[in-house]
Formats: structure tokens, sequence, C-alpha cells
């Protein structure tokens, strides 16, 4: 059985696209094949931690939900396309595939004026994964409770809800839990990040589990080194013992056992 | 007097093994100061070389704390031993300041006087090394204790404190004596003084998190959630939900 992760946040920049990319290689990396769809179609940015720009990233999502291109034209394959930074070139090989959305600016904004169908999109999921079959599809979103969203959490086998231990995520992290709840999503998980070191991870996570009653999947660091990394590779794979890259490790471990 | 500096000089650490002849040289160069507590008689950064040895009475060497009252210990040292001997070595500035911690009697040797014996009698500088040596061991012993308590601070490991306490360690014992050990254990004390307040602000920093998390307003939430639930879509979509996975889970049995 093939199963739909998706990652999201209540707030904007909490690391949802870096997350969705470093779980997506690892388990690709763990022999899966694996897909990771961008549907942030306002403002996307996973494919950058990929090397990829405009024109390399070819036909996108966008094009797919106009009726344009078939799905797998979109479909682009990673593990063919690794670049030569550090990290990327493990994934040489790997059925990994990514689908874009557009960064064009006149692509964006009539996305914008227009919307986008929802059901088309839930259509467009099913299709990648019948088609590359995949055994993982990893959903990056648009922060908030848009209609897309809601959409992508409830048809997600796994949810992984990404927070920053910060008073502004508080709140609607606790919406959004209970949405997920009420959408009867089968693993939601939290995941902590941009934890500042003087915390106690053990305790934040034993405090969160408790406020949200939800399990806390694990508790990252915020890190200069991933400031550095300048969304340039994929932070886990370039930098394996790094405490940020052992944590992503141990959510991986948490998704496949799901699997 | 005179008999009391031959005396103090045939003990200390630099000049005892030396022939009398140099003993009596000395005797002539050296200057006795009286100096009362709470003065200092080298101050860090000044540029002088002249070499002290004590007397009588107790001297601190103390770093003092850049805009602030505070200081750092580094060393006690007592009668018959020697202060400001790298200056003399190396002519830099003061590297700490010396202060006297109680009325003090100092003899001052200076470079000069120092270099002048020395070229007749090149065994005083053997000396001079032995005891510098001993303080290296002094500082080795410091720094390797210090080192190994860093590498637990940075791994957020505060077992040590606990421990060293029980066994009577730097945090508790104030031994005067002028053994390479005890003198590191006093110098320790600061570094451990140093790593209780490191814990307690850490201590009190996580306590802070707590108070963080447990803000949520429960009658805004229930609000927000109200009117998710409540849009047309949200409905749609969570029938439309139940329905895929009743699919889904038809597809599983079959
Ligand atoms: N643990 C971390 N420590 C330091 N910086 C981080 C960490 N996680 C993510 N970042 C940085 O935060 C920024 C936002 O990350 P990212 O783009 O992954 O977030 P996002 O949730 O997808 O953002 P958006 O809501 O804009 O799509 C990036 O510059 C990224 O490098
Ligand atoms: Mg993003």
């Amino acid at each position: 059985m093939s199963k739909i992760v998706s990652i999201h946040s209540f707030r904007g920049g909490t690391g949802k696209s870096n997350t969705t990319a470093n779980l997506a290689a690892q388990v690709a990396l763990a022999g899966k094949r694996v897909g990771i769809v961008d549907t942030d179609i306002q403002s996307p940015g996973i494919h950058v931690l990929f090397g990829l720009d405009g024109v390399s990233m070819g036909h996108t999502l966008n094009e797919y939900l106009r009726g344009e291109v078939p799905i797998e034209e979109v479909a682009f394959n990673i593990g063919d396309h690794t670049g030569d930074v550090s990290g990327r070139v493990k994934l040489a090989g790997q059925a990994l595939y990514l689908f874009p959305s557009s960064i064009k600016g006149s692509e964006i904004s009539r996305v914008l004026k227009d919307g986008y169908d929802a059901n088309k999109l839930n259509e467009g999921l099913q299709d990648m994964i019948k088609t590359l079959n995949l055994d993982y599809l990893f959903i990056d979103t648009h922060p908030g409770l848009n209609e897309e969203t809601l959409l992508s959490i409830s048809i997600s086998d796994i949810l992984i809800l990404i927070m920053r231990p910060d008073n502004q995520d508080f709140q609607g992290t606790a919406v959004t839990v209970d949405i997920a709840k009420l959408l009867l999503v089968d693993h939601l998980h939290l995941l902590v990040n941009k934890a500042l070191s003087r915390y106690d991870f053990g305790h934040l996570k034993a405090e969160i589990e408790g406020v949200f009653d939800t399990p806390v999947a694990a508790v990252l660091p915020l890190t200069e080194d991933m400031v550095e990394n300048a969304s340039g590779d994929i932070f886990s794979l370039a930098f394996p013992d790094h405490p940020w890259s052992k944590g992503i490790r141990q959510v991986v471990d948490t998704i496949l056992k799901i699997g | 007097m005179t008999q009391e500096i031959y005396t103090l000089l045939k003990q200390s650490e630099w000049f005892s093994n030396l022939p009398d002849e140099v003993i009596h040289l000395l005797m002539e160069r050296v200057k006795t100061h009286t100096v009362q507590p709470g003065e200092a008689i080298i101050q860090r950064g000044q540029q002088d070389d002249s070499v002290f040895m004590i007397q009588s009475g107790w001297v601190k060497v103390v770093i003092p704390e850049e805009g602030e009252e505070g200081e750092m210990v580094l060393n006690h040292v007592g009668p018959g031993e020697m202060v400001g001997e790298l200056s003399l070595v190396d002519q830099r500035p003061r590297s700490a300041s010396v202060i006297a911690l109680s009325e003090l009697s100092v003899l001052e040797l200076t470079r000069r006087d120092f270099l002048e014996i020395m070229e007749q009698y090149p065994m005083m500088g053997l000396h001079m090394l032995i005891t510098t040596s001993k303080r290296m061991r002094f500082v080795l012993t410091y720094l390797e204790q210090a080192v190994t308590w860093s590498h637990k601070i940075a791994e957020g490991d505060y077992s040590f404190l606990e421990e060293e306490q029980a066994a009577g360690g730097p945090g508790s014992v104030v031994d005067h004596s002028a053994s390479d050990s005890a003198r590191a254990n006093r110098f320790l004390a600061a570094f451990f003084q140093m790593a209780q307040d490191v814990q307690k602000r850490e201590a009190e920093l996580k306590e802070q998190v707590k108070k963080l998390i447990i803000q949520i307003d429960s009658g805004k939430r229930d609000h927000e959630i109200e009117q998710i639930v409540g849009s047309d879509f949200f409905a749609k979509l969570k029938l439309e939900t139940l329905q895929i996975r009743e699919e889904r889970d038809k597809s599983k049995k079959a």
C-alpha cells in the first residue's frame, strides 16, 4: 500500500520544504520509490533544494492541473539528475521524483486569480502514485488552512505538522491539530523545528505532547549550519552526523514503521 | 635582617643550591619593599621587568575582568615563592596583576641585575628553568581538569559538580599549601564556581520554556475551528474523505 505523507505547518517559514526534501530523500535512500509534490503553488520553493530552476524543472503541476500535459511529463527524476553537490550525489540511481510547481510570475498570478480544482489535484496525486508505482508520496504544502491544504490533510495517511517552539506557532498549531483529528488522519505527528539549544529537548517533547495530545516525532535544533547550507543541498545527506540530520532519520524511522 | 634575607634566598626555589658567593651577590642587589594589603606589586599590562620574591605574607595573582569589579584569581603565592618571572624572561607586558592579601615584605630583583649575575653564574638560569617547569606542570594539571569539565559542560552533563563536591573536591577544600595539586585545586575552584553558575543559568532558562508553552487561548481556538468546520467546503471534504477511506479499507480487505 502506498502512503501519502503531508508536511504542513500553520505558519510559514517553519522548515516545511527542507523537511519534506530531507524526509523524501532519506526514504528514497532506504530503497523506496518516492514522489514529492510541491502543492505550494502560490510560493513554490522545494525545487531549489534539488538544484532546479524555472528552466530545468520542465513541465509543471500547473500545466497538469489545466489538463495540458500528462502527469509523467511533470515528474522530474532526481535520481538521474543529482547535480554534483556532496549530499545529492548520494541519490544517484534512486527512484525519487519531484512534481514541481511553476515559479513563473504569470503562472502564479493565474492560480491566485482562478484558484485550482482541488478534485483535479486529488486525481493528480492518485495518478502520480499509480503511474510511477510509488511507495510514498510526500506533499510540501502552503502554510495555513485554506482549501487546498485542508484537502491535502484529508487525503494523507501520515500528517507531519511542523511547529517552532514559539508562542507564535502554538495557537495555529492547536487549531490545525484539531482539524486533522476531525478529518480522521490516521497518523498525525508533530515535528518541532528550530528549537534553540538552550531548551531541554526531552522536556520540550514531553510538554508539547501533553499540551497537544499528539506524538512528537522529533525535536530538531535551530542551526546556523542550515542557514549556511543556503538551501543549496539536501542537508541530512550532506551532513549525516549533524544533530538535525539525526532527528530527521528518527522521523524517517517513524514513517517507515507505519508503512 | 640580612640573616633573614640570606635564609630566605637559600630556601627559595630559584636560588637554593647556589654557592654562597651568588647568594651574597644577590643580597647586594635586591631591594626590600613593604606592601599594604590590597596594594598591587604588579599591574597587568604594565611594562616593567623585575622579579619579586615573597619574604612574608601572601599575594593573589589575578586577571581583572574588563569594565567590571570582578576578577579571576589564578593563584595564591606565599613566602619563598617568586612572582613576575615571565616578564623578567620575555620582557612582554605583565600578564596578570599581583595583589597583597596581607601585609607583605617582598624582595625585588631587576632584570638587569639578574642578567649580570647570571653571566657569572649560568647555573642560576638552570634553577630558574626548573622552577618554571614546575609551574608548567601545575598549569597542565589545571588545564587537563578544566578541559575535561569543559567537554562535559558542552554536552550538558553537570554530574561532575555533585561528584566533585561529594569527594571534597575543588568546590569545598581550602588548602593553602604550596603543593602543585593544592595550587591547581585553588585555581580550579574558580572554574568550578563558574560551572555551577552555568548550570544554574541553564536551569533557569529551561524554566522559561515551560512558561512559553502553555499559552493557548482555548476560546479563540474553538472559535477558529468552528469557522472552518462550519464551511460547506469542509462538510463536503469530510464526506469525500470518509468515502475515500471506506474504499481504501475495502480494497485492503479484498
Ligand atoms: N532547523 C533550522 N535551523 C536554521 N534554519 C532553518 C532550520 N530549518 C529551516 N531553516 C531555514 O528557514 C528557512 C525556511 O525554511 P523552509 O523554506 O524549509 O520553510 P517553509 O516552511 O517551507 O517556508 P514557506 O512557508 O515559506 O514555504 C530557510 O531559510 C531554511 O534554511
Ligand atoms: Mg516551503
